[in-house]
Formats: C-alpha cells, structure tokens, sequence
C-alpha cells in the first residue's frame, strides 16, 4: 500500500470515527477536549489488531470511503462543532437525489442488471470535464456542497489520492447511495429531510 | 468556515481541477493492440511427436490443492502456481509455486509466494481467503501474480491482488489491491491467462459473480493500475473468460457455461476489445458441465482447447481442436475417470520451441503438468 493510499484510507476512518461521534456526543467541547478527542481518534486508527490496524480492519469490511463522502462527513462534523452553518433543506435535496440517480446508474450496471456497463465511462477523462461542468450548475444554483462534492472527486481521480482510477469510485461509495436513498424515501414519506425530524440537540450542551 | 468563503473554495478547487485535467489531456493516450507475439503464427521445428507428464506437487505437500497456473520465463524455465491448504477457502490457504526447467527433471519444492497474513498486511485490510492465481511473464521480463482474495462473504465477493517479481520469481513485491468494482470492490475474479499489448500494458480477462454473472476483461498498465474495464458479455453465467487474439484488434474469448440450460462452453467474437466492439455469445458444440476452459491459438491458425467435455462431472479432461473456434472436435482424452474423480481448472500456454503447457488440478490433491508439441497434436488428428 502507497503512502498516499494510506493516508486516504487512515484520513477516511479518523472522519468517519469523529463524524460519528460528534453526532452521538452533540455539544461545545473545550480546544484541550477536542484534541485529546482527535489523538484518541488517530491512537485507534493505527492501532495494531490481527495483522494490521483498527482502521484498516473495519475499512476491510466497509470499503474505502469516496471523497464526496469525505468531504460531506468533513462538512458534518465542521456543522456539528459549529465551525459552519447547516446544509439547508433544498440543498439536501438536490443533492440526494443526484448521488442516488448516479448510485442507482453504476450499480444497476455493475451488476448487470442493465447491458451496458456505465461504470467503464468513468475511466474516460471525458467524463471528468462533464463532472465539472454540472460542479459548474450546481454551484449556479448555489448547492454548493454538492458542487464542492464534485470538483473534490474529480480532483482526487487527478491527483490519484483515491485507490482506484475511476472517477465513479472517488465520487460515489455504497454509504452515500444507500443514505441518499433512506434520505429521499424519508422525506417522501414525511415531506421534509431526515435529519430536520431526528436532530434535536440544536442548542450547545456546556 | 463563512458563507461567503464557501464560493472562493469552490473556485479554487475548480481551477486548480481544471488545471490538472489540462495538464493530463496534453499528455498522449495510448493506443492499445495485441502484441505481434499473441497472434503471429511461427511454425514449429520440424522434431518428433513429444509428450510428457508430470506431478508438480510432491507428495507430501497440502492435502488439497487447486487452479493451477504457469508461465514461461525468459530463460527458458517454466514457473508455475497454485493455490493449496487444508481445503478450498481455509485460512490456511496460500499460494505456492514451482520451478522447472522442463518436466523430465522434474519440479523444485513448491514456496509460498503469498499468503493470507502477508497479503493482510500489504493491503492493510482483512483477508479471509485467497485463490485462483494467475502467473504471467510479460515480454519486459516482470512475472506477474494475480490472485483473488475475500474479505467478507464468499468467492463472489473476492477482488483481485497483484505482486509481481523482477528476478524471475525470487523475491515478489509488496501485494496491491485492484479497484475494478464500485461496489466495495467486490465480485470480480481471475482465471484465465493475461494478454500482452504492444504498449506494455495488460489485458486480464476477469469475471463478475454477483447478482449475475459475466465475463469481462481489464486493462491494466505498466504500474499495475487498472486504468480500463470492458465487459465482454452481458451473457448471464459466461464466466471465465480465456482470451485468444488473432491480429491487432481482433480476438475471440470462450467461457465456462456457468448458467443456463444449455450446458455447452460459449464464445463470442471481439472486433476490437479495445473498442469495446463486441458480438454475441454462441454455443460452441463442446459440452460444459460448469467447468474452466483454456483456449490457445495453434501454429496453423487453428485453436486447441482443454476442456471437460462431459454435461455433469469433470472426471474426464481432453482436448479438442477448432478450426473457427466455434465447432470443435476432440483429439484425446488427458484423463477419463468416474465421478467424483476431478481432473479441472485446465490452463494452457504455448512455450518457446512452440511446445505447449498445460495444468491442471488432479483429484484436487496434486497439480499435473503436461508438456506437448505440434507434431503430437497433429498425430491425434
């Protein structure tokens, strides 16, 4: 494994474990436990267990995050410590549904359930500059997040931080399909996004 | 971070995006082809018929052993692999392989040349098995190994692993990982021999298993990256794909028949696999009875097949030979038992001095190697 391989994959786990419990644990925490928060994080990380690390275990079995995740676990847990404001409703919305439409695309096709494979189009660079250019629409329409999204996936396919050479890899996991999708379904279902009727701790625990 | 900051990121990472992919457009594409030394036809010395088996495994070795693989090295030595333990998907399972310079002097002792804990700690990732490797000497002289290993659930959740050896087999590199499925990576699996491009680059005939099951082939450069992906066939249960080019662009790939009532071996014709020009699956007239096929061009032009040409059991092992690869008829029988005797996962390469090799699985306790020419295939004709 290439240490940059490495660094993505440890840099995955360290956000996933700090998203997960900054949304378990919710409230204003000093500079000094935050901290103390972000050693223990990284102590597990590399911490060694049959083999090889706690990180590289439980990616083992969930697979190696996308950037898009990245970046929208990054911007969850920047919300969470009040570093930046919520994702707002509509943009949840646009955004849910397009990492569900193109889920639904790649693995449809990947399994073969449809002939053609579109998962072969993300190893044409063509598909990067068609990639930008709806980076470049959503950000017209001001979901920036989503258009962040895209541009950071692309980027990582350039710069090779993601393990594979496929742009569809670095734009898309199975944990964004299936939380867009459970998303999608809710807010079909109760008219409105998941996390709006879940989230309650709005105001600082001290 | 402020509303207002949100935008600059956003055009910063576009400009900075959008500079790389400049930078990559200007930079030349290669054009794949099959290398002249996939298709060209040399004809063979004029020598008499040989024939000659051996066991590569000695006795004594892993009490079941399975998918076999070799390889010609450039010094004329034949290196050849497999997997083996106490069975098929044990934890003790690892990849072992053989040296020899040719059959009448028999086999070094088998080495592990990959393993589960070695490969856990190359890939930083859990390994609950591996299997099915491939070796292949590229015309640069770096030996490749494929393998597939499984992290959660079965075969069909297996990816594919890559070291490769730059001194013949003697020390291998570090394993990596081949991304070749968005899907946790899972599902895709090896069998059949790579073929080498003009370029340097590879081309992997895999399959995929989960929910439905198709060939497909990868494209994978120098550096051991899949850098493409093109299915070739949407056939459900046409697994296994073997590869056989005919000239630059044109080949033609042959599969188990692992689905279907129609147990007979498939093909299909590929005007340009690169393309991803691809005709549709026939049935060939070769029974299959969910078993591995090998195909390799002959020195005539034709194709030799190994191949169980029975509808259930793989207790009998032959080969065949085609003139259009589509209706075959069978010269020899390499071994005829009765069920449960197996005799399977045939692989076939054709050496320099145009002998061909094969191996295959023998009763699922030893690897068997055949050595044989031209002249002894046209004495069963």
């Amino acid at each position: 494994m290439s240490i940059r391989l490495w660094i993505w994959s440890h840099l995955s786990f360290i956000i996933l474990v700090a998203a997960v419990l900054c949304s378990l644990f919710p409230g204003r925490r000093s500079v000094v436990t935050r901290m103390l928060c972000c050693f223990a994080i990284v102590g597990l990380a590399v911490l060694p267990i049959q083999h090889l690390d706690v990180s590289g275990l439980v990616l083992g079995h969930i697979g190696v995050l996308s950037a898009s995740t990245m970046v929208l676990l990054l911007q969850s847990l920047l919300s969470q410590l009040g570093q930046t404001k919520r994702r707002g409703e509509a943009e949840d919305r646009m955004s849910g549904i397009v990492w569900f439409l193109i889920g639904s695309v790649i693995y449809t096709s990947t399994f073969g359930i449809v002939e053609q494979d579109f998962y072969a189009l993300g190893y044409q660079t063509q598909m990067s500059w068609i990639v930008l250019a709806v980076s470049g629409i959503a950000a017209l329409l001001r979901h920036w997040l989503l258009a962040i999204c895209l541009v950071t996936a692309v980027l990582a396919l350039q710069w090779r931080l993601c393990e594979s050479a496929n742009l569809w890899d670095c734009m898309i996991d199975p944990w964004l399909f299936f939380a867009s999708t459970f998303q999608l379904l809710h807010w079909a279902i109760r008219g409105r996004p998941f996390h709006e009727t879940t989230v309650t701790h709005t105001q600082p625990i001290v | 971070m402020s509303l207002t900051s949100v935008p600059s990121l956003y055009l910063a990472l576009l400009t900075v995006t959008s500079a790389t992919l400049l930078l990559a457009g200007s930079q030349q594409r290669t054009e794949l082809r099959f290398a002249a030394s996939e298709f060209k036809s040399v004809n063979p010395p004029e020598t008499v018929p040989m024939y000659a088996a051996a066991f590569v495994q000695p006795a004594g070795g892993t009490p079941s052993v399975h998918a076999g693989t070799i390889t010609q090295l450039n010094d004329g030595q034949l290196l050849a692999a497999w997997f083996g333990g106490a069975r098929e998907g044990a934890k003790d399972v690892n990849i072992y392989c053989s040296k020899s310079l040719n059959p009448s002097q028999g086999w070094t002792v088998p080495t592990i040349i990959a393993s589960r804990k070695q490969t856990t700690q190359n890939l930083n990732r859990y390994i609950k098995k591996l299997g099915n490797p491939i070796l292949f000497a590229d015309a640069d002289g770096r030996v490749w190994l494929f393998y597939v290993t499984v992290s959660v659930g079965g075969w069909s959740g297996s990816s594919i692993t890559v070291r490769f050896s730059d001194d013949d087999g003697e020390t291998w590199s570090t394993a990596n990982r081949l991304v070749t499925s968005p899907f946790l990576n899972v599902s895709t699996l090896v069998k059949g021999s790579p073929v080498q491009c003009e370029s340097g680059y590879l081309l992997l005939p895999v399959y995929h298993e989960f929910v439905r099951k198709f060939g497909e082939v990868l494209t994978i450069d120098r550096d051991g990256q899949v850098v493409n992906k093109t299915r070739l066939t949407a056939h459900n249960g046409a697994i296994q794909p073997w590869l056989v080019p005919l000239d630059k662009q044109h080949s033609k790939a042959f599969y188990r028949n692992s689905g279907g009532s129609a147990h007979a071996t498939l093909s299909n014709n590929l005007p340009n696999v690169f393309a991803a020009e691809i005709e549709p699956v026939k049935v060939t007239n070769i029974p299959n009875p969910d078993a591995a096929v090998a195909v390799i061009r002959r020195h005539d032009g034709g194709f030799l097949m190994a191949c169980n040409p029975t509808t259930e059991g793989r207790h009998r092992l032959s080969l065949a030979v085609s003139t259009d690869g589509q209706n075959w008829t069978l010269i020899h029988d390499i071994e005829d038992s009765a069920p449960p005797d197996e005799f399977s996962y045939p692989y076939l390469i054709k050496g320099d001095q145009g002998n061909y090799h094969l191996i295959y699985t023998w009763k699922r306790t030893k690897m068997r190697h055949l050595a044989f020419n031209e002249q002894w295939v046209g004495d069963q004709l």
